[in-house]
């Protein structure tokens, strides 16, 4: 027999001796005690933890839902080719004051000075 | 069980129906035992650490996944409670003495059933193993469990724990072989 196939023999019988191995006897009141040692309410998985993950993920989509409406509303291009152009009402308002006759400008102050010009200047002052 | 039965008993274990887990005691505590029994050589310590084996199973059972076994997992929390305890004891100079009290012959859970010869050998050369080998061992030729569950117990990938099994096997008949050598050396000797 070759050695290799010796040494694998070896192990195989050693394995399936280690298998037949006789078990070590269990104390007898070990079960009622551990059964004994049972919690009346083992702590269960958390059920509102996935509930407010809910909720967090509704109250997400609608915040998202109520922009997107928004921006869509805002983009919203007038129907050209039909000729039912809709004025949005800031414009119409805008185009309203353009039609007003605007009054002329006025300055806020008198255009004379009520100051003459022709004040001399005395020769002390200037030297 | 089936997959159905088994996902409803796992629903029964987390809701914490008192049922469903005297049922879990009932089918496992025996393995974990043996397993701890194993480890520690001795029976009041796989006693202890068998309860708090499953003192712990209670308080973690919301956070089991089901992506083990359900004695997969047991196993794996004997197995941190035995380093544990372990570790405890390596810590304070006092718990030594424990140490040799475990070892005691009157608490070893192998006395009884090791009758035979061939048994007491056995066994004996387990003892000799240092605890990662007899742990190897222990859980894959005597507690039946595959190698990918063994590496979920110990925390380390498949195939390094089939290859240190392999090797646990070889210090185990090395052990065993230099027993029979010593024995055929002991009888010559006597002649």
């Amino acid at each position: 027999m070759q050695p290799e196939q010796h040494r694998s023999a070896d192990t195989e019988a050693l394995e399936a001796r280690l298998r037949a191995l006789p078990l070590p006897p269990v104390p007898h009141d070990l079960e009622s005690r551990l059964l004994g040692r049972i919690p009346s309410a083992t702590p269960a998985r958390k059920p509102w933890r996935a509930a407010w993950v809910g909720v967090a993920a509704a109250v997400v989509i609608v915040c998202l839902l109520v922009i997107v409406a928004r921006i869509s509303r805002d983009n919203r291009r007038p129907d050209v080719a039909s000729g039912n152009i809709t004025r949005h009402p800031n414009l119409s308002a805008g185009r309203d004051v353009d039609d007003v006759a605007v009054a002329p400008f006025r300055w806020p102050l008198d255009e004379t000075s009520p100051m003459s010009a022709a004040t001399p200047i005395s020769a002390e002052l200037l030297n | 069980m089936t997959g159905r039965d088994d996902q409803r008993f796992l629903a029964d274990l987390r809701a914490g129906r008192p049922e469903a887990c005297a049922e879990l005691v009932r089918t496992h505590y025996q393995a974990v035992y043996r397993f701890l029994a194993h480890l520690t050589r001795d029976v009041h310590a796989a006693e202890d650490l068998t309860q708090e084996t499953f003192a712990a199973a209670w308080q973690r059972l919301g956070s089991f996944e089901g992506r083990a076994t359900l004695a997969t997992w047991l196993h794996r929390i004997a197995y941190t409670k035995f380093v544990d305890a372990q570790r405890a004891v390596c810590r304070h100079a006092e718990s030594m003495k424990q140490t040799a009290l475990m070892n005691a012959p009157s608490s070893d859970p192998f006395e009884a059933v090791a009758a035979d010869d061939e048994a007491r050998r056995l066994y004996r050369a387990l003892e000799e193993l240092n605890p990662q080998e007899r742990t190897l061992l222990v859980l894959h030729y005597l507690q039946g469990l595959s190698y990918r569950e063994m590496a979920t117990v110990l925390d380390e990938p498949a195939g390094t724990v089939k290859w240190r099994t392999r090797e646990a096997l070889g210090r185990l008949r090395a052990v065993l072989g230099e027993e029979v050598t010593e024995n055929a050396t002991g009888t010559t000797s006597k002649r």
